[in-house]
């Protein structure tokens, strides 16, 4: 898998570039639009990510020229700002997603994970596992260790997005997301308390806990 | 600084109109002065007509009946003046007078000097002995071989034209001054509401402040339409302006304090002996912190927006009992966990013209508000009914209620009373509401008890069907 990372910030982009390898990916990396464009022009990637101000040709620029010469590379745009017309503009643009700044890596990885999965069109599964943990996405069973868990949609939702990005830090912003369906500026502790109330029903019995807390980043699902 | 650009631009404009101005009146004054000029002309100078319609007629009778006739005729003309009357006199072939008509009126002119032709066409003039007048004569032969003459004086013709000339001619001047004048006058007048413009814009270039405003006219014109919209204008200018200077106020101070303790964290970490566990927690301490300093600034950009009118509402159709369904469906779990019932009576069919999100992010704020604030076995209670032409939203709890001294100070941004500093927040959260709800055009009040605790009523204008 090989992506390319367009921004012009050389800490963030070394971060991220960075945080890429240790994920398994190749990556270039490109600190201005023009020599960005001619990259993605000229390789083949599985995924780019773009900053929308660049120097020499702005990042939204660069996504049309690249849909312009048929380079259909999944793109996730990076920007600072946040409203909801500059999203639209971008997707409207030729990006597949969208992310402001300042995010979390574990964020920018899963996003990256789900543009890829999505453009090499990859099957949805019908069941998820993680150790003793199953959940039979068409039954709407969810099984620890052979026992039956009653869950409430909310809470299955979470259980089920966890699963899918098992060992992943999921942040708080992307469990509202994907949970509630939309972007919202979590309030109060919602989160936390679903993720209280799954604990209770998916950790609480047993000694192996699945369901772990990453202060000030987010929550996982994993074995150790 | 000074700009010559506009002051050239008013000078000409206003010498401009004062021509334009000047020159129509004196324009059409001429146009008056000739028109007139040649109809008092043409009438004085009809005299010739008359006095070969008089000498026809009077040639008739003479012709018939002789003198006698003539005589009889001439009586019934006035004798008072020259001007009304017709002279008429008979001479024989020999220039003997036989008749003359009103001789007090004729007898002194100075018929001798020149013997009567008695040819048509022709005309004759006697100078009068005494003053400067003029007779202008027509003449006609009888059939008895007499001369028969019909004249008028046409003295006062001639004075009167020339009288009326030097009348026109003495008031051309003033009447040029005057339009000048009055071109200077009204252009100056006309003109006032732009040099008011140009002072003010000049000022507002050079000082930078958007405080100062043009003087209303109280006459309803187009230059008052544009002076009172340039000055609303001015007023959008000036809140945008302050909004952002608030804004970035705010922006500076707030961030001062997660950013102060985002140090102490750093600082406390980095101190000799600390094990990696406790660095750890340090990091983890930091971005908890950074999330903070996000949501802060997103929160603060999202009420100088709103506040200043520059928040760009998604507006469309929205049923309100649905938006609150959505906002339960994000608390329930919180509600259940404290142990807080939530009840919700929401009237079906109350449409809104409204941002979706925007409008969420409020209920949400305030269920967020009333959850936190009410005790373990307490109740929420959302409602909305329909109120003339908007609709009331109401939530009310039974929480540990507002003290009177802080009701006033809740809307303000980051102001947190007393109770509710136990509580998790930033004090942003009604800063929001109240901006966002004012941004709908719509209206939020609180009454609350101690006892009873808060009632928060929301107003929202329904959309028009």
């Amino acid at each position: 898998m090989r992506v390319l990372v367009v921004e012009d910030d050389k800490k963030l982009a070394s971060y991220v570039k960075k945080g890429l390898r240790e994920a398994g990916f190749a990556v270039d990396g490109s600190d201005n639009g023009d020599d960005g464009l001619q990259r993605a022009l000229q390789s083949s990637y599985d995924a780019a990510v773009v900053d929308v101000m660049l120097p020499k040709l702005d990042g939204l620029t660069l996504i049309e020229r690249m849909r312009a010469q048929k380079v259909l590379t999944p793109v996730l745009i990076l920007s600072a700002k946040r409203s909801v017309d500059d999203r639209i503009r971008g997707l409207q643009t030729g990006g597949d997603d969208y992310l402001t700044k300042p995010f979390y890596f574990t964020e920018l990885l899963a996003r990256i994970q789900a543009l890829i999965r999505r453009a090499n069109h990859e099957s949805e599964p019908t069941s998820l596992k993680v150790g003793d943990l199953s959940m039979d996405l068409l039954k709407r069973e969810v099984l620890r260790a052979g026992i039956r868990i009653d869950l409430q949609p909310r809470e299955f939702a979470l259980l089920e997005y966890l699963m899918r990005n098992h060992d992943r830090v999921v942040s708080k912003t992307m469990i509202i997301e994907h949970v509630w369906g939309y972007g919202f500026d979590p309030l109060t502790n919602i989160v936390d308390v679903l993720i209280s109330r799954l604990r209770n029903k998916v950790d609480h019995n047993f000694d192996r806990k699945l369901i772990h807390t990453f202060r000030g980043v987010g929550y996982a699902l994993k074995l150790s | 600084m000074r700009l010559s650009f506009p002051d050239r631009f008013h000078t000409k404009l206003g010498v401009r109109l004062t021509v334009w101005y000047s020159g129509i009146l004196i324009l059409s004054f001429l146009i008056f002065s000739i028109v007139s000029y040649v109809s008092v002309f043409s009438t004085l100078k009809n005299n010739k007509d008359a006095i070969q319609a008089t000498l026809s007629a009077y040639q008739k009778q003479g012709d018939d009946g002789g003198i006698a006739a003539i005589e009889s005729l001439t009586r019934q003309t006035p004798a008072s003046s020259r001007r009304k009357s017709f002279f008429t006199r008979v001479v024989s072939p020999e220039n003997e007078t036989l008749f003359l008509s009103h001789p007090q009126l004729w007898q002194n002119f100075e018929f001798e000097a020149r013997p009567a032709s008695g040819r048509e066409g022709e005309w004759d003039y006697y100078p009068s002995r005494h003053d400067g007048d003029l007779l202008e004569v027509a003449s006609v032969r009888l059939k008895n071989g007499n001369i028969l003459q019909v004249g008028k004086s046409i003295q006062d013709g001639d004075e009167v034209l020339e009288h009326f000339r030097d009348t026109l001619l003495a008031t051309v001047i003033p009447m040029v001054l005057i339009g000048l004048a009055g071109g200077a006058f009204l252009a100056f007048r006309a003109l006032k509401p732009i040099r008011n413009l140009t002072a003010v814009t000049r000022s507002i270039i050079e000082t930078a402040r958007f405080d100062s405003r043009v003087p209303a006219n109280r006459t309803h014109d187009e230059l008052s339409d544009l002076v009172s919209l340039f000055n609303l204008m001015l007023e959008k200018i000036e809140i945008l302006v302050q909004g952002m200077k608030d804004a970035l106020d705010n922006v500076a101070h707030d961030l001062r304090t997660p950013v102060m303790r985002l140090r102490a964290i750093a600082e406390e970490a980095l101190r000799p002996g600390n094990d990696e566990r406790t660095r750890c927690e340090a990091l983890a301490d930091c971005l908890e912190e950074t999330e903070r300093v996000t949501v802060i600034l997103d929160t603060l950009m999202d009420i100088a927006e709103a506040e200043t009118g520059a928040m760009k509402l998604r507006l469309e159709d929205i049923e309100l009992s649905a938006l609150i369904n959505d906002v339960m469906a994000l608390y329930s779990y919180v509600a259940e966990t404290k142990r807080v019932a939530v009840s919700v009576q929401a009237a079906p069919g109350l449409h809104l013209r409204a941002d979706a999100l925007r409008l969420r992010q409020v209920i949400a704020n305030l269920v967020d508000n009333a959850i936190k604030y009410t005790p373990d076995g307490g109740r929420v209670e959302i409602s909305t009914v329909k109120k003339h032409d908007q609709a009331l939203l109401i939530v009310r709890d039974t929480g540990i209620g507002i003290p009177v001294a802080e009701i006033a100070r809740i809307w303000e941004r980051l102001y947190r009373g007393d109770k509710s500093r136990s509580q998790r927040g930033l004090g942003l959260g009604l800063s929001l509401v109240k901006a966002v709800v004012e941004a709908h055009r719509g209206t939020i009040d609180v009454k609350s008890d101690s006892q009873t605790g808060s009632i928060f009523s929301l107003y929202l204008p329904l959309a028009s069907t």
